[in-house]
């Protein structure tokens, strides 16, 4: 169940849909999460700034939650309190992809590594970005964006 | 995805490599393939043709990162082996050397995380394809 954020009005009616973990669901999700951002109330920028933020976190648990192996992966989308809040959830070994260091970009280039780029885009993109271990799941990441 | 490559007479032979759908985890390989292909071709300047993406994944830019490299002439290294292959691509922007890769028509929320992630600088970034070809 979402919480509200910050102990607002209710949220409205969650959007859900759950997939597995192959590439090719990457452009599915996408689409879904486009037409609900959109449906929730969001301007074009604002519902793109998600996708990709969703897109990256999610490639991320295709490659280094399952490591390639089948998995499944939830997202649900809600408009709570003038926001869009996502939650991608899946049963990979627990990581915080938000304990990754950001990325240094007043370092030589030739001394940045080119990982991580996914998850500095997801955070740039978006107001707030939250792990946390569901009951049943092995993490649940949750996407905020003010629209 | 839709891939089409096609050579270009200008001031020299340029090949334009015209990417069409989305580019992400799925595909990029498949861009990196195709590149490759050309450079085993003989290709040594390469226009990338970005205009009909309208949504590029951070795996977007491991295929950029990738195809300048081997259109350096070097291996594609692995991808957390660090940025050294465009720092080389951004000192022939400055050095006066025709960098071998180029882009063109990249749509706004692609440029926005070209800059976003700091790879824009380490491309010449074309809107107009005449003027791109006749730039190398």
């Amino acid at each position: 169940m979402t919480q509200p954020l910050r102990g607002s009005s209710a949220a409205g009616a969650a959007r859900l849909l759950r997939v597995s973990t192959e590439p090719a669901s990457l452009a599915r999700i996408r689409r879904f999460v486009e037409h609900e951002a959109i449906e929730l109330g969001a301007g074009q920028d604002a519902a793109a700034d998600v996708v990709q933020a969703v897109d990256e976190s999610v490639t991320n648990i295709i490659v280094h939650g399952y490591r390639g192996a089948h998995g499944v992966v939830e997202v649900e989308i809600r408009a709570v309190d003038g926001a869009l809040v996502v939650h991608l959830r899946d049963h990979a070994p627990t990581f915080d992809p938000t304990r990754v260091p950001r990325p240094d970009l007043s370092r030589p280039l030739e001394r940045r590594p080119l990982g991580g780029m996914g998850v500095h885009l997801a955070r740039e993109l978006t107001d707030e970005v939250i792990h946390r271990i569901p009951p049943g799941w092995g993490n649940e990441l949750t996407i905020i964006k003010r629209i | 995805m839709p891939l089409t490559v096609e050579q270009v007479e200008g001031r020299v032979r340029v090949t334009v490599l015209e990417v069409h759908g989305d580019l992400d985890y799925s595909n990029y390989l498949d861009v990196i393939s195709r590149a490759r292909e050309a450079y085993d071709a003989g290709a040594r300047h390469l226009l990338i043709d970005l205009t009909d993406v309208p949504f590029m994944g951070s795996s977007g830019l491991v295929a950029l990162h990738s195809i300048a490299l081997l259109m350096m002439g070097q291996e594609a290294p692995d991808p957390e082996a660090g940025w050294d292959s465009f720092h080389a691509l951004g000192r022939s922007l400055t050095s006066g050397v025709q960098a071998p890769v180029k882009l063109l028509g990249l749509q706004p929320k692609v440029e926005q995380m070209l800059e976003r992630t700091g790879l824009k600088r380490f491309f010449e970034i074309h809107v107009d394809r005449d003027q791109a070809i006749g730039s190398f």
